[in-house]
């Protein structure tokens, strides 16, 4: 059961293997997880794509080629708040992925759409707060669901002719 | 991945039919993408409906397939659901994807709004 208001509750908690299946697994109890909670539709879909980009960064930068590897991720719910914090025993992830923001350049044709440089973009749109750390041989990395997405004021742009 | 394909006069009709289209499954969407659009030249519609999950990797794969299909075809999209409509929208492939809410071939190809 969910508290309506006030503390803080973790929606889950625990550790996975740091493979690509391990991550849809972990999405989908998730899933489950925040439809229980009581978890509205919009936050919940905000919540699910966060998290599979970031599980999926973590994997293929972090912990690409590692035996052994692992993440750990907790949800914490606060009011309408949530917050997530994750853990791994990879190696540095790229500043450059956790600074780009940016879409990738559509180019103008079809054949110049980018097939990649979404995630963290994706990431970026839907959260506040992402603080990156590495300490002790493991990366952490921690923020929170943006409440209100910036994609409802975005400014029509230039799209590649038909 | 699992990729059912008919005909609807000249429409080719694709149904993706596994509920995820993410980074475990991208590669293998990619190369059903490609052997089911290779002798078709025509519009090609891909059924969503069943997909309930995707992220990055699978949009990356959407834009291969589309990319296989010569001649500058847009590939058109039906009935996606909430999480890959917020997808397409936050990265603005909704521009790029043509969108139907219903089968186009049951609607007379009226795109979504």
């Amino acid at each position: 059961m969910t508290e309506r208001t006030g503390a803080t509750h973790s929606l889950m908690g625990g550790r996975i293997d740091g493979t690509l299946e391990a991550v849809r697994s972990h999405l989908i109890a998730v899933e489950k997880a925040a439809a229980a909670g009581s978890i509205d539709e919009s936050r919940r879909v905000d919540m699910l794509i966060v998290l599979g980009e970031v599980l999926n960064n973590i994997v293929e930068h972090a912990l690409a080629d590692a035996r052994g590897g692992w993440i750990e991720c907790r949800i914490s719910v606060a009011g309408r708040g949530l917050s997530i914090e994750t853990c791994d025993n990879g190696k540095p992830l790229p500043p450059d992925l956790l600074g780009g923001a940016s879409l990738p350049d559509f180019g103008s044709d079809l054949s110049d759409v980018p097939e990649g440089g979404f995630g963290w973009f994706i990431v970026h749109s839907l959260t506040d707060d992402m603080t990156y750390e590495r300490l002790d041989g493991l990366n952490r990395l921690s923020f929170s669901l943006r409440t209100k997405p910036p994609s409802d004021q975005r400014q029509p742009e230039e799209v590649p002719a038909t | 991945m699992e990729i059912s394909s008919e005909m609807h006069g000249e429409i080719l009709a694709l149904k993706i039919k596994e509920s995820r289209l993410d980074a475990a499954a991208a590669l293998s969407f990619k190369e059903k993408m490609r052997t089911a659009t290779a002798s078709h030249g025509g519009r090609v519609v891909i059924d969503m409906r069943r997909v309930d999950f995707l992220d990055s990797s699978g949009l990356g794969a959407l834009v291969a397939g589309m990319k296989m299909l010569d001649g500058g075809r847009r590939l058109e999209l039906a009935r996606c659901g909430p999480i890959v409509e917020k997808v397409l929208r936050l990265t603005r492939m909704d521009s790029v994807f043509v969108l139907h809410r219903d089968l186009p071939w049951t609607t007379d190809g009226q795109d979504a709004a």
